[in-house]
């Protein structure tokens, strides 16, 4: 009997798109029916030099299914190429074209002589989310682009965080962890983004280290990078938001690049300086408002459940009532997730769900008593479950409906603030 | 229950006209067990307008076949033709226009647009809708 899912958090693999996109000068190419674009787009700051409109693609229709889809392919990237100025095109693959059994590689694989690298990525949904179709990106331009480099430069260290676009700071954040990594005197090396892309891929074989600041996502990846081009990685499972889980983070980064430990200590101690600072200034508005929200929820990825649970328990002192993982972690990485949940501070630990089904978690929030108002952390479906209970609500994770977010992030010291600063606003809007 | 397959072409072999040039297609009826056989030769010949009747496509090319404008390419010839074809499951020809097209679309009636041999589209498009059906 099919299974409805209510209030999916997640894309398609095609999904994936939006991680090309996310890549500087990097073109999607479609290989699939009409619309699918359109449908995974956001329109949370995806237009500009490529947008979802003008992708390439192949619109396939009931003819291709019967006689095959090859030859418009061939045509489309042959088109593309002609027509659109890209430094890298990436082909991805839809539902329809894998399930006829279109050989796309085969077709790509007539492009090797071209100026420009095209590559491919089989994404079709039912291969999984845009999470997994994400790591088939990364995997595509490791396994098809890049070549081992034996000159390596001292202090690069690629970064890896979660996936652009889904997550809605992704700029803000993986820029944040550059200065973070770069603080400890490394070179950080990330291929998303502004002034990124082609010339930052080149240089990854060139690294020293993979950092993966991710629960699960791209860890795929890394371990693939470090068979093919012996790059050694380190995956710091939680996304390090506040000072006691970056500190934690300098510390270990450091420790894994051989940074001399007193110049890990100096970095960590100007930035608590002046995290407490503020903490410290803004102490009484912590302490009055802290009686409204006793307990909380996050409704997110793995990377902002596990990140602000941290948070908020080790930072904030608040207590974690149940934590709601919507990324459909696969089932291998879930033991491991849960453990660093009960990792927490003051011996708390917070039991973590893996549930999909948005009434399935609408039904635990509505029902667990949080001994006062709830404080929700999610995605805008939480919104109205959390005003019924008169909570205080927070759009963090996808969708995000409430919030527009150019270049803010929350990890790091900076970020902390930046989450204290949007708990509290919602807070004190209570009363005034 | 079977359905049936119009095709257009002059040899009885390749499919080789385009729907706005046939004047007969070829009709093949597929049976409950997924066999096919010709069935008939279909007059769709449709007269409209004196300036018309020869080389309709070429006509059609020159003056754009969505325009509208009556003619060879006007929405109501076009209509005639495929109410003629009205009782197929699909059509195939080696082109069809955006009206014919949408005309088809309107009846349910699929439209393949391709260039090879009927028996070896035929088999397929068959292949196609007996796992379409549910049976194997």
């Amino acid at each position: 009997m099919a299974k409805l899912l209510d209030k999916q958090r997640y894309k398609c693999a095609l999904g994936a798109m939006q991680s090309v996109q996310a890549i500087e000068r990097a073109l999607p190419v479609l290989h699939s029916g009409p619309g699918c674009a359109q449908k995974l787009s956001d329109t949370n700051g995806s237009s500009g030099y490529f947008s979802p409109n003008i992708f390439p693609c192949t619109s396939i229709n009931e003819k291709d299914v019967v006689f095959g889809g090859v030859k418009k392919l061939h045509s489309t990237i042959d088109n593309a190429l002609k027509v659109v100025d890209a430094d890298l095109y990436v082909v991805l693959t839809g539902c329809i074209p894998e399930i006829v059994g279109d050989d796309t590689g085969e077709v790509v694989s007539e492009f090797a002589d071209s100026d420009k690298p095209v590559i491919y990525a089989p994404t079709a949904g039912f291969k999984g989310n845009n999470y997994k179709g994400h790591e088939q990106v990364v995997d595509a331009i490791i396994d098809q682009y890049l070549k081992k480099s034996d000159e390596k430069e001292k202090g690069l260290v690629n970064i890896w965080a979660d996936v652009p676009y889904q997550d809605l700071f992704w700029l803000g954040n993986i820029r944040e962890l550059e200065k973070l990594v770069a603080s400890l005197g490394l070179t950080p090396n990330t291929i998303f983004g502004y002034k990124r892309g082609i010339k930052n891929i080149d240089k990854i074989t060139k690294a020293e280290f993979n950092l993966l600041v991710s629960p699960w996502v791209g860890l795929g990846s890394m371990k693939k990078m470090e068979k093919k081009f012996n790059i050694p990685f380190l995956h710091y499972k939680t996304l390090p938001i506040g000072a006691t889980e970056t500190s934690k983070f300098l510390r270990e980064v450091g420790k894994f690049a051989g940074v001399d430990n007193e110049k890990i200590e100096s970095v960590i101690k100007e930035n608590e300086d002046y995290y407490y600072y503020l903490i410290e200034r803004y102490a009484d508005l912590f302490l009055e408002n802290r009686v409204i929200n006793k307990q909380f929820t996050v409704v997110a990825d793995a990377q902002y459940a596990l990140g602000i649970t941290k948070f908020l328990v080790n930072d904030l002192g608040l207590i974690p009532a149940k934590q709601f993982v919507v990324d459909d972690t696969p089932s291998k990485y879930r033991e491991d997730i849960k453990k660093e949940f009960e990792n927490l501070n003051f011996n708390i630990k917070a039991e973590a769900s893996f549930e999909t089904d948005g009434y399935k978690i609408h039904e635990e929030i509505k029902n667990h008593d949080y001994h006062g108002y709830p404080l929700v952390l999610g995605g805008y479906y939480e919104k109205e479950v959390t005003e019924s209970l008169k909570g205080n609500f927070i759009n963090i994770s996808w969708p995000v409906q409430d919030k527009v977010v150019l270049d803010s992030h929350y990890a790091g010291y900076s970020g902390g603030i930046r989450l204290i600063e949007d708990i509290y606003t919602v807070a004190v809007q209570r009363f005034n | 229950m079977g359905f049936r397959i119009a095709v257009g072409t002059s040899d009885g072999v390749n499919i080789n006209l385009k729907f706005g040039e046939a004047k007969t297609v070829t009709i093949y009826e597929v049976d409950d067990d997924y066999n096919y056989k010709l069935l008939e030769t279909r007059n769709v010949n449709i007269e409209n307008g004196e300036n018309c009747n020869k080389e309709p496509e070429e006509k059609c090319s020159s003056s754009g076949c969505n325009s509208n404008r009556g003619g060879c390419g006007g929405a109501g010839a076009i209509s005639e033709k495929v109410q003629l074809l009205s009782d197929c499951r699909c059509v195939i020809f080696t082109k069809v226009g955006f009206q014919a097209m949408k005309q088809f679309e309107k009846k349910a009636i699929s439209v393949f647009d391709i260039d090879i041999e009927i028996d070896k589209a035929l088999e397929k498009i068959i292949a196609y809708y007996k796992k379409v059906n549910g049976k194997r």
